[in-house]
């Protein structure tokens, strides 16, 4: 067991196996006499002791609500305390030398960051790390960035990846998939800004060409798959949604939107042509997502592909179609997706949810 | 500690400690040696954003510089309103064709605008000059005497003083890609400044024909940080104003440098007298 999920998983198959063995003993289908049931309690419980000691693990229905409850204030209290940081220096920089204010920069990441590993032996349920951790990124962030504005700096996409590293290194160390999302995103600006240059544009105009953020969407998506990450509970799906929203989105925009693709053909034709590729994208990874057992896969594609959808059903439709009409095709072709993913759930390969 | 704490702890460390001694070593390398240029602005050249979230949350300061494009035909419907657009009339097909920007069509017969692509802002390297031919070109022109039975005699009036005595002088001049050769071409450093900024191309479309102009987007690095000491030096308790947008501001004479990496500084900073020609 390498992982607090895994061991989560465990406790959460030792509590399924105990009510279904109630219902067996109930029903007397399986009788088993009092020194077996007493064997097989003190296993369960000697296990269930243990990998709440090594994990922090949930051991019943009211630890996890509350576990949720902690992760939702861990988040709110992460993201407060970082804009706390951000204000608190904005408000008090300007009365500050310059050799003040640098040091200071310099010496907030450093500190919190050092605190933050220091916490991380000492806090078994990792919340309060994941907090300072965050606090950790916000000084980071606001020293590259202060240190720009003091020094009139020229702006550069090179800070993204300054930011990117700093976060994926939290991320990792401190198991925190918070950070992990802003490291990638700030990884896949720093990609999409310097193909942006590439072309010989100013990089902040890098979301203008949409099509920019195809390379960053192929990086994540093969570190999704190359990467193990088994150490580490839900990485490896956040890579592969990242990835997949890092690819869908700019295919969405220019489904829609020929003017801003690199392609000197003509808008239309654009449009169409992405709109074909979008629909076999998310048709591929649905596909690849039952073969492979990735629910994350199905759903993330499967919602590309109606909302794909909705917006062509509302370019061709929605001016022409009585409105009730309209809302009727709407819905029966939910339904008729609905069917789709049931048949392909039932198809008894890795399952779909079903939902759309 | 555990291997992968301690790999944790000396990464992240070591990130931040280069990060800083890269910024800060580029930043004593732009102010090392002589400045690229040295140029002395006034209230008029140097103004608080007025869009900036200034007060409050912000205790900090930053000048902006105000550049303008010489235009020798009238851009607005208002008489005798000074022009702060970014287009120019050295900004021709010409010079865009040299910085290698264009415009293409998407398909073979092109009727309107959408036919063709869009261009976006390319890096460049943009001349500033201060107090030169630009600027008495333009209060030559605002200042030429109209008729008196001219109906918008009042206004250029208006427009003549507004350039006389709070106008910026500090024109975009010229741009390029090699910053040797620009150097070469505008030698004088005490008023001419060499500054990254963009220009972007734009397509006009008449009756006649398609026209190809372009137009400054912006000059990178124009806000301008004003440390602590400057602003205490004159005695000044709060933040002192150049020109806001509508306001006349306290006058003062800053002198601001450009470095080696072309970012600027703000040298010194000392009340002045109100400059008016």
């Amino acid at each position: 067991m390498s992982t607090r999920g895994e061991a989560q998983a465990r406790i959460d198959q030792i509590h399924a196996f105990q009510r279904e063995l109630a219902r067996l003993l109930d029903s007397k289908v399986l009788p088993l006499s009092e020194e077996q049931r007493q064997a097989i309690d003190s296993y369960h419980a000697a296990l269930t002791k243990d990998l709440s000691r090594d994990f922090d693990v949930d051991s019943d229905a009211r630890a996890k609500q509350l576990s949720t409850g902690m992760r939702i204030a861990s988040f709110l209290g992460a993201l407060s305390l970082a804009a706390s940081v951000f204000f608190f220096f904005y408000k008090f920089w300007g009365q500050l030398t310059m050799p003040a204010q640098v040091s200071i920069l310099l010496a907030a990441p450093l500190m919190t960051f050092i605190f933050t590993v220091w916490l991380s032996k000492h806090d078994g349920s990792g919340y309060f790390t994941k907090l300072a951790a965050m606090v950790s990124f916000a000084c980071f962030v606001l020293n590259v960035s202060m240190l720009g504005q003091i020094f009139n700096m020229t702006s550069s996409p090179n800070a993204f990846l300054l930011w990117a590293a700093f976060a994926l290194i939290l991320a990792y160390g401190m198991d925190t998939r918070l950070l992990l999302v802003a490291g990638l995103i700030c990884l896949v600006t720093y990609i999409a800004a310097r193909f942006g240059t590439a072309s010989g544009a100013y990089w902040i105009d890098f979301g203008e060409r949409p099509e920019n953020f195809f390379p960053a969407a192929v990086a994540l998506l093969v570190a999704a798959f190359a990467i193990d990450h088994r150490r580490f509970d839900g990485f490896a799906m956040t890579y592969r949604v990242s990835g997949l929203l890092t690819l869908f989105g700019p295919i969405l925009v220019l489904s829609n939107w020929g003017e801003g693709s690199y392609f000197l053909w003509d808008s239309d034709l654009i449009e169409g042509g992405y709109q074909i590729t979008g629909f076999i994208t998310a048709g591929l990874s649905i596909w690849f997502g039952i073969r492979r057992g990735h629910t994350d896969v199905v759903n993330t594609g499967a919602t590309f592909f109606v909302v794909l959808l909705y917006t062509k059903f509302y370019d061709w439709w929605w001016e022409t179609m009585p409105k009730y009409l309209f809302f009727l095709i709407v819905g029966l072709t939910a339904v008729l997706f609905l069917f789709v993913l049931r048949r392909l759930r039932g198809l008894g390969r890795s399952p779909a949810t079903g939902e759309v | 500690m555990p291997w992968y704490r301690a790999r944790t702890f000396f990464l992240g460390l070591a990130l931040i400690l280069l990060t800083n001694a890269v910024v800060l070593g580029g930043v004593w390398y732009n102010r090392s040696g002589d400045p690229d240029s040295t140029l002395t602005l006034t209230e008029r050249e140097l103004a608080s954003p007025f869009n900036y979230w200034h007060g409050e949350e912000n205790s900090g300061l930053n000048l902006h510089l105000v550049w303008r494009m010489e235009q020798s035909r009238p851009q607005t419907n208002t008489p005798g309103s000074v022009y702060f657009g970014g287009e120019g009339d050295w900004l021709d097909s010409t010079k865009l064709k040299e910085l290698g920007i264009s415009i293409h069509a998407r398909s073979p017969s092109p009727r309107n605008g959408a036919a063709f692509n869009s261009s976006l802002p390319a890096d460049v390297l943009l001349v500033l000059e201060m107090d030169g031919a630009a600027y008495r070109r333009t209060l030559e022109r605002a200042c030429r005497l109209p008729t008196a039975a001219a109906p918008d005699a009042v206004a250029r009036q208006k427009n003549c003083l507004e350039e006389t005595n709070r106008s910026s002088r500090l024109f975009v001049v010229d741009a390029g890609l090699d910053r040797e050769a620009l150097r070469k071409k505008y030698p004088d450093r005490a008023h001419y400044a060499v500054m990254r900024g963009q220009i972007q191309a734009s397509l006009i479309i008449q009756v006649s024909g398609r026209h190809l102009t372009g137009y400054v987007r912006g000059v990178a690095s124009d806000e301008i940080d004003v440390p602590l000491s400057m602003r205490t030096s004159i005695g000044a308790s709060t933040p002192i104003m150049g020109r806001v947008y509508g306001q006349q501001g306290k006058p003062f004479a800053a002198v601001v440098m450009i470095g080696r990496r072309l970012e600027p500084w703000l040298a010194s900073l000392s009340p002045g007298v109100s400059q008016s020609n």
